[in-house]
């Protein structure tokens, strides 16, 4: 049995989608919630916070979601943090390639905000599976 | 759903919303500025900006309830992506359409709550499939696919059972499987059965073992829907039943309709729309190439009489393209004149379709052509599949062949070098003596012991690394990330243990080991490129050969000028052999009766003119590498023979010598000749050649080797067998060839008389020697104890560095001398 993910760092740069999925994982999931506007304010926060996940976007300006993902694991306090990408592209290639890069999944956008809880403990619970 | 979470929910869905029209304006903006061409096939920020807006829209619409924006932001991003970007910029009135339509729904967007729902169908009415099987495990399996689709299933293990349900409610679908024991008739009964059904329009599916046309007739004739054949994949089934519940395919046909009636275009599509077909309609049949590109539609109607040009030529101009030589073209026109239709058909067209025509025939005539349309794509697809997986895959593994591999170890070369991961590293893992193996066993045992290395190995490994074969005997693995040497070492020791147990070759085990070649990289070593990486992994692998084998070696720059010393080596042996910088030596062979010197074993050296004597056990592997081992042989047999002429000439008297044969050398179809040449140029008799071969040489192709040497023994030739007791050789298999001596290998005289298994098999060897009629010759033979032990053991001759070690012709021919002063004829 996975432990229960009580945590979360949610790193995405747009405020709209900050916002709901906030709420989606605060008022559904359960879960505490921090947030992070860019890649370089997750490589702060997160060594301080320890999550148990991490929720990555993809897309972001100037460091990218794999790119904040390398650094982070440069970082032996962040190393074994299970990291998941939220992505517009879901190529069956890209997913291939974030989980080389050492992602435990995606999840793709646009994402449902009543069941993305239930998706980021799916991808928990595959990871703590395996 | 909690009211608090439903307050939040709609306020930020109205936040979103309040910005819709804000991002509309972003958008109109974007897309007038993205027009204008910056430079060339520069993008240009309007445009860069323009693809990161609709991402974003398409990325986040559905998630606040406006689905439609999400698809077309998408539809449009996908579009603009896959045309030319100079096509786009200077006219992008193909796809403005779509723009205005993302546009309008940002303006007025529409919400829709239960949008997530859509892609799995709940409703359990329009949803419900009842399933006959009376296999339980397939019945949890079919249970389990239908359910992750949203489908409400109802088993049922016997007909009777069915149609008791059907009568009380009646499901969207019956799916049978008809697999019957009893096999093709009682499937055919069943069949007939269904009538029932078919009266309550229920649509069947059948599943059967059997694909026989008398099955598949009945079948048709009960109107089943569909038949599909056991074994059956998860997709197959799912998008069959897809179909046939939402009455069209997951992902929509695409239809371009080319008329220059844009009302008719309006018509035709609403109508196709409903059935779920996506339609483009083009009024201006000159940007119909253009629309091919972006829409990719499967199937195309033309209008045969427009403006601009006609829809015969238009179909010309499709055709003219190969890629487009698939898509079917169907022409519409009002023109009912029998040759104009004819005309149509042969030159460009798959069918013509009168006008007018109602607009439901024309629905239904166009999606039983898309159907079949997909159908050839999906099956061509597949074909496609099936040749890249060839390209990129050995064929007799299956494994990643070399292309691949390289593929992969740039890209992960790239990744270590962007630090996204620390270390790579390259292991060349070759099987130590397959050659043998495949030369006892043959060529289809040794290839199945390859498909059996390879499980081994890919079953033994992470799953992360790359197991390929990039050829012969030889596997690569890729570890596309290591985080250190401490890990390096651990892989190859576990490599090395996959060898412990004996591999299953026909109805013997052998027992194999491996040498590896490992090539780390991280980055630092920026200025390494992949092929570079190979060469250093495949230095190392030569260096585990040349250090015994089962062995892994790690690179380190300093072998580096090792290699530039090997490939600097196979030029010196090409000018060597031109320049005559190779010399023979002699080394005694004496009889043990008599303690007489009968002749010789003939040793090449090379007199580098900077290096100095290089010795065989490191010109001869390079020779071997690089195709020169072949005129290296000759040249020993030339020379030997010569020397044999001049000996006569000399002295009076004959010498005997024993000249070494590669493989490679006495599987040449003119090696017979080559030698009765030799010998009759320099006149000399056959009796005073030995030629020295090893078993596996002879074991190449066994009728072909006792040929050869039959002819061989016609012209006196001996032959003895090399280096006998190492590899695969046997007893039993030397009375397969004519020949008369062995040579026992060194490796088993050195530690006499102390090792006793050594000495065991020694007399054993002699033992059996002597028993089929062969001499028996001890190579190696050091001191006076091992002199003695060969004796005791009646060895008929003896070599080695106790008797004399090589020496150059002249001091031989002293040593010769004195044997014709004392008497001795040397010819034994």
């Amino acid at each position: 049995m996975a432990p229960p993910i009580q945590k979360i760092v949610y790193v995405e740069d747009e405020p709209d989608i900050q916002a709901i999925a906030q709420m989606a994982l605060e008022s559904i999931g359960g879960f505490k919630v921090i947030l992070c506007s860019s890649g370089k304010e997750a490589l702060d926060i997160i060594p301080a916070e320890k999550p148990d996940l991490i929720l990555m976007d993809v897309m972001m300006p100037e460091m990218d979601g794999p790119s904040t993902l390398a650094a982070l694991r440069q970082n032996p306090i962040c190393q074994d943090i299970p990291v998941a990408f939220m992505t517009a592209k879901v190529q069956k290639s890209e997913i291939d390639e974030f989980v080389q890069l050492g992602a435990i999944g995606v999840i793709p956008k646009p994402f449902d905000p009543m069941t993305l809880s239930d998706e980021v403990r799916g991808l928990w619970a595959k990871a703590h599976g395996n | 759903m909690d009211e608090v979470v439903k307050e939040k929910l709609s306020s930020i869905r109205a936040q979103y919303q309040a910005q819709l029209e804000q991002k509309a304006e972003l958008l109109e903006q974007l897309w007038l500025q993205s027009k204008a061409p910056v430079s060339s096939s520069d993008k240009g920020p309007a445009l860069t900006d323009l693809l990161h807006l609709l991402h974003r829209l398409a990325g986040s619409g559905r998630t606040f309830g406006f689905p439609e924006i999400s698809n077309l932001a998408k539809e449009l991003d996908r579009s603009i992506r896959e045309m030319d970007v100079g096509d786009f910029q200077s006219d992008p009135k193909i796809l403005y359409p779509l723009k205005q339509q993302l546009l309008k729904s940002l303006i007025q967007p529409v919400v829709n709550d239960s949008d997530a729902k859509v892609d799995h169908p709940g409703k359990a009415e329009h949803h419900l499939v009842y399933i006959v099987e009376d296999d339980p495990s397939m019945a949890g399996w079919f249970r389990e696919a239908l359910h992750t689709q949203g489908y409400e299933v109802e088993l049922y293990s016997s007909l009777p059972d069915l149609k008791k349900a059907v009568l009380t409610v009646a499901p969207r679908l019956i799916i049978m499987d008809v697999s019957l024991p009893q096999g093709d008739n009682a499937e055919i009964r069943v069949c007939q059965d269904m009538q029932l059904f078919n009266d309550a329009r229920i649509p069947i599916v059948v599943i059967s073992h059997y694909s026989g046309f008398k099955t598949r007739l009945v079948a048709v004739r009960a109107g089943v829907r569909a038949y599909l054949n056991k074994p059956l994949n998860q997709t197959t089934l799912i998008s069959c039943l897809h179909e046939i519940v939402e009455e069209q395919p997951s992902d929509p046909y695409r239809i371009l309709l080319v008329d220059d009636d844009g009302d008719l275009i309006n018509i035709y599509r609403l109508n196709l729309e409903e059935a779920g077909v996506k339609v483009y309609g083009l009024s201006a049949p000159q940007h119909t190439l253009e629309v091919l590109e972006s829409f990719r539609p499967e199937l195309v109607v033309l209008d045969l009489h427009m403006p601009v040009c006609n829809g015969l030529e238009l179909g010309q101009v499709i055709r003219q393209q190969v890629r487009y030589a698939n898509i079917p073209i169907v022409f519409l026109s009002a023109d009912s004149s029998e040759d104009i239709q004819l005309e149509a058909i042969r030159l460009a067209g798959d069918d013509y379709i009168s006008k007018p025509i109602e607009p439901w025939r024309l629905r239904t005539n166009l999606l039983a052509r898309l159907k079949r349309a997909r159908m050839v794509n999906q099956y061509v697809n597949e074909l496609v599949k099936e040749i890249s997986f060839k390209e990129q895959h050995d064929a007799l593994t299956e494994l990643p062949n070399k292309i691949q591999l390289e593929n992969r170890l740039k890209l992960a070369m790239r990744n270590v070098r962007e630090g996204v991961r620390k270390h790579l590293a390259l292991f060349l893992v070759d099987i130590d003596n397959f050659q043998q193996v495949n030369d006892a066993y043959g060529h289809e045992l040794g290839d199945q012991l390859l498909v059996d290395m390879a499980k081994r190995l890919e079953s033994s490994l992470p799953h992360s690394c790359i197991v390929s074969r990039p050829g012969g005997d030889e596997f690569a693995i890729l570890f596309k990330s290591m985080t250190g040497p401490h890990q390096v070492v651990h892989y190859a020791e576990r490599m090395l243990e996959l060898c412990d147990l004996p591999f299953v070759v026909g109805a013997d085990e052998v027992k194999l080991s491996f040498s590896i070649g490992i090539a780390p990289y991280s980055a630092s070593m920026r200025a390494i490129d992949c092929k570079t990486l190979f060469k250093q992994a495949d230095t190392a692998l030569f260096r585990a050969k040349g250090s015994g084998k089962n062995d892994y070696v790690i690179f380190e720059s300093r072998m580096e000028s090792e290699l530039v010393a090997r490939v600097t080596m196979a030029s010196d042996l090409r000018k060597a052999l031109q320049n005559d910088e190779f010399h023979l030596v002699f080394q005694p062979q004496m009889n043990l009766m008599s303690n007489e010197i009968v002749g010789a074993e003939v040793l090449l050296r090379w007199e580098h003119p900077r290096r100095g004597l290089i010795s065989p056990t490191e010109f001869i592997p390079v020779a071997e590498s690089h195709g020169l081992i072949e005129r290296l042989g000759e040249y020993v047999l030339r020379s030997a023979i010569r020397y044999l002429a001049g000996c006569i000439e000399r002295y009076g008297h004959a010498v005997s010598l024993a000249v070494n044969v590669s493989p490679r050398q006495f599987a040449s179809p003119e090696f017979v000749e080559q030698i009765a040449e030799l010998l009759k140029e320099y006149d000399v008799d056959g009796q005073l050649l030995e030629l020295e071969i090893t078993e596996s040489a002879l074991a190449q192709d066994i009728d072909t080797a006792v040929n050869k040497l039959n002819r061989l023994r016609k012209f006196g030739v001996r032959m003895a067998v090399d280096d006998f007791g190492t590899g695969f050789s046997n007893m039993a298999s030397l009375k397969r060839y004519p020949v008369d001596m062995i040579k026992i290998d060194r490796s088993f005289i050195r530690d006499l008389p102390e090792d006793e298994d050594d000495l065991a098999i020694v007399t054993a060897i002699i033992e059996m020697g002597h028993a089929l009629g062969l001499k028996l010759l001890a190579e190696g033979v050091e001191n006076e104890e091992q002199m003695a032990v060969m004796k005791e053991l009646r060895c008929d001759f003896v070599q080695g560095f106790y008797i004399s070690r090589p020496m150059p012709a002249d001091v031989f021919e002293i040593r010769l001398i004195e044997n014709q002063q004392s008497g001795t004829d040397l010819l034994r």
